[in-house]
């Protein structure tokens, strides 16, 4: 799986592509683990687009639950942005928009998180 | 067993390296063989063999033809009479070939006793009472006196004697010596430690002896029956006495003297007149022999006869010497023939006479060695490497290199070269390294064998605890048709398959009192046994929980997940919904932990997905309050919960079984929940074909029957 990766001063933007299931949640992973760290009060925030996932299963909703649970311990922000419908459902089922502030497009979330500085 | 450890430790050295130190060890072993001396190689007589071979394939030429043999063959015995000649013969004999102006002349005949037939011992042999006969017989010359007088009168003739380990009653131990030396690089002393000793000879009476012009040895020590070489020289006690043909080409040059050269080893040279003979160390040489030939040969009857043509004797060496008495005399050559001593004596003759021998010098043995090492080596370091059939191939390139140099070396330079020591040490290198090659991959195939068979059994362990840990899950969901025989009030059923041995989703129901039903369906993230074990234990605790809290469902998916997250160290989550129906009203409450929306179906026939109250799966958010939906049931309407492993089954094509297929399968009438779920299973199955499931499945279907009308079992 490839993960692009673009900055906004300090705002992180991780754009992760294809399908995150059983085969790909590992490079999926590793991606979100590199940046997570930085994730903390005061500093770098994170903008998970979605606008490339086609699927994410409940391998990748495990992901997605550590990371969550991981930048809320170091009082960091973490959103997700832009999912595609089916992707949307998984959230919707899975009720992960209590997990994650979720925004209908990358520059929703940016203008969100840049004005709460 | 000490011996089958030994054996083992063997053969891990022997194929350490690919064999290869095992091999140099072997070639190290071959070279202080080809340096050993002959008498110590085991390869001796194989080498001679190989000598024979050359003599063979190539036999010497005869050039000049120095050399004739005056035979004393049957032809000449019918004619003159049985051996032994009366001495008087021999001397006409002599002066028979002398009169042709031969360059010398060697007797091949042995005269340690006085002739019996003379005519004084006849005489002696007589009664007293014929003493005429004996006064005239006495008048008569001796025949060996007549015989001494042909020998001063012909200054070329060499007697021959034999030389002999043990004293007999003929024996002398010593002759006249009348051959001078003159050595270089030693003395007498170190001439004769080099050479082969006799401390007796079968030597000619003193009054031939002193009457010739020459004495010298015949013997020849056979090697297995065979006569390969040739000593020049020989020492009788402290005397040197030459070799016929050596003391005939003397003689033939009418030199005084032959010049001995000597160095460390022993001898390595003779000298006659203009001939230069190197010789092995012990004043040996081997004999190059030439095919069998009878030009070289005349009956001594022709020559007494005049017969004999001039040029078969005029300057030539002359050998004289018995073939006619059966076969007492004969030899094997090393070509293989079997042939007169005296021909052999000839051969000889021609041999140096012609400068035509055979050597072993010094550099030669280093070439063998030499060759030894680098064709050994080179196989040490190729062989390893590449596949037998290279292998092989290179060997026997060495090898006919090898041989192919022997020959040319005995063809072009008439040297002995050693080919079978440096073969026997390819030979063995190349088995060494070859049959290492097969240890190491019998053992490789061994240790692989080992390795799938454990493998093999690890997983059949593995099997088996996991077809336990199956028959544990599966045998811990609850069976309907057991648990609620008799029920009217409500239908309901389970059912659950496993992608795996194991599987991560559950479900359970059971009766909190009289008139609650409880219901669960769960999917736990995750697969395998991980799943499993946090699938139990969500069951569990769900099941404890929803047992103690008298309140709601809500409150029993929040007190299940605060249990469930105090140990996860795994942090798995699950998606549950679970609900409370009461049997006797038809409400039932439910709440949504992240989990699919369960299907609600109507008695006439409509399926829909039911909106109901909750939160994230149970382990995601601490401590989050799930909330209920109430809803009430018509009498005949149903319920039915599933994991996505239903709606998410994959046929070939990749396509999702989904929401659509399912709602028209659970519209369709029904006799009952088990048939339900039959039906259900089997629409899934036929969709999804010979495709492997990648999530386990699970379904549980409920429906109300009405109001009390029935009689509970409880």
């Amino acid at each position: 799986m490839k993960v692009s990766l673009r900055r906004h001063g300090n705002i992180l933007i991780l754009s992760p592509d294809g399908r995150i299931d059983h085969a790909h949640a590992d490079a999926f992973k590793a991606a979100l683990d590199n940046h997570l760290g930085e994730c903390k009060s005061g500093d770098t925030r994170i903008i998970l687009d979605f606008a490339d996932v086609s699927y994410m299963s409940s391998v990748g909703l495990r992901m997605l639950m550590l990371a969550a649970r991981q930048v809320k311990a170091q009082g960091g922000r973490i959103v997700i942005a832009a999912l595609q419908p089916l992707v949307d459902e998984v959230f919707k089922i899975s009720r992960f928009n209590l997990v994650y502030q979720v925004f209908h497009s990358v520059d929703a979330a940016l203008a969100e998180l840049g004005s709460s500085i | 067993m000490p011996i089958a450890r030994s054996l083992v430790r063997l053969s891990q050295l022997w194929i350490m390296g690919r064999g290869r130190p095992a091999a140099a060890a072997i070639l190290v072993v071959f070279s202080i063989l080809q340096l050993s001396p002959p008498w110590l190689s085991v390869f001796e007589p194989v080498r001679l063999a190989l000598y024979d071979e050359y003599q063979k394939v190539f036999p010497r030429l005869r050039e000049t033809g120095p050399a004739t043999v005056v035979a004393i063959d049957e032809d000449s015995l019918k004619e003159l009479g049985a051996w032994p000649w009366p001495r008087d013969r021999l001397a006409a004999l002599v002066k028979a070939i002398a009169s042709r102006h031969p360059a010398a002349i060697g007797l091949d005949i042995y005269m340690p006793e006085p002739d019996p037939t003379s005519p004084e011992a006849l005489a002696a042999s007589l009664p007293e009472n014929a003493a005429g006969l004996k006064q005239s017989l006495a008048a008569l010359p001796a025949h060996d006196a007549i015989l001494a007088e042909m020998l001063r009168d012909v200054p070329y003739v060499v007697l021959g004697a034999a030389g002999v380990d043990n004293q007999t009653f003929n024996t002398r131990d010593g002759l006249r010596i009348i051959a001078q030396y003159q050595f270089s690089g030693g003395n007498s002393g170190n001439a004769r430690n080099a050479l082969r000793k006799f401390p007796y000879v079968l030597a000619s009476l003193p009054e031939l002896q002193a009457a010739a012009a020459g004495q010298a040895l015949l013997s020849n020590d056979l090697e297995k029956g065979v006569v390969r070489r040739a000593p020049l020289l020989f020492a009788v006690n402290d005397a040197l006495v030459p070799a016929l043909a050596m003391e005939m080409l003397r003689i033939g040059y009418g030199e005084k003297s032959i010049g001995v050269d000597m160095d460390s080893a022993g001898i390595s040279a003779l000298t006659v007149g203009k001939l230069h003979i190197p010789t092995q160390p012990n004043g040996e040489i081997w004999i190059h022999f030439s095919g069998h030939n009878d030009s070289r040969s005349v009956s001594a009857k022709d020559v007494l006869n005049g017969n004999a043509a001039d040029d078969m004797l005029a300057g030539k060496l002359v050998l004289v010497g018995l073939t006619g008495i059966g076969m007492m005399d004969y030899k094997t050559t090393a070509r293989g023939d079997f042939v007169p001593g005296i021909d052999i004596q000839a051969q000889l003759l021609e041999s140096l006479f012609d400068q035509h021998f055979l050597q072993r010098p010094r550099w030669v043995v280093q070439a063998e060695l030499a060759m030894l090492t680098i064709g050994g080596l080179i196989l040490i370091w190729v062989i390893p490497g590449v596949r037998p059939r290279t292998a092989t191939l290179l060997a026997a390139f060495l090898c006919s290199l090898l041989f192919g140099a022997g020959f040319a070396l005995f063809y072009f330079a008439h040297v002995l070269f050693d080919a079978v020591t440096p073969f026997a040490g390819f030979g063995t290198v190349f088995v060494s390294l070859i049959s290492s090659v097969f240890v190491k991959t019998d053992r490789d195939r061994r240790a692989a064998e080992n390795a799938l068979h454990k493998e093999r059994e690890a997983a059949a362990k593995v099997a088996g605890e996991l077809e336990a840990a199956r028959r544990i899950q599966l045998g811990s969901l609850p069976r309907a048709r057991q648990l609620f025989a008799n029920e009217r009030r409500f239908d309901i059923d389970g059912f659950l398959e496993p992608a795996r041995e194991v599987g991560g989703d559950l479900y359970d129901f059971f009766m909190l009192d009289e008139q609650r039903l409880f219901f669960i369906i769960g999917d736990v993230s995750g697969k395998g046994l991980p799943a499993a074990l946090f699938m139990a234990v969500a069951k569990a605790l769900a099941k404890s929980q929803a047992l103690r809290e008298s309140g709601n469902v809500g409150a029993v998916l929040r007190a299940t997940e605060v249990e469930l997250s105090r140990e996860n160290p795994e942090m798995l989550f699950v998606t549950v919904v679970a609900g409370i129906l009461d049997v006797n009203s038809g409400i039932v409450e439910l709440s949504n932990a992240g989990h699919d929306a369960p299907w609600h179906i109507t008695r006439d026939g409509h399926a829909r997905h039911l909106e109901i109250a909750g939160g994230p799966p149970l382990c995601v958010l601490d401590g989050y309050r799930y909330e209920n939906t109430r809803i009430r049931l018509e009498p005949g309407d149903a319920l039915c919960l599933i994991t996505d492993g239903v709606t998410e089954a994959m046929n070939e094509t990749g396509e999702f079984y989904g929401s659509e297929r399912l709602k028209a399968v659970l519209a369709a009438p029904s006799s009952g929940m088990e048939a339900l779920i039959a039906a259900v299973r089997g629409d899934v199955r036929r969709f999804v074909g010979n495709t492997e499931a990648s999530d386990d499945i699970t379904l549980l279907a409920l429906r109300w029957s009405g109001p009390e009308d029935a009689v509970s079992v409880r």
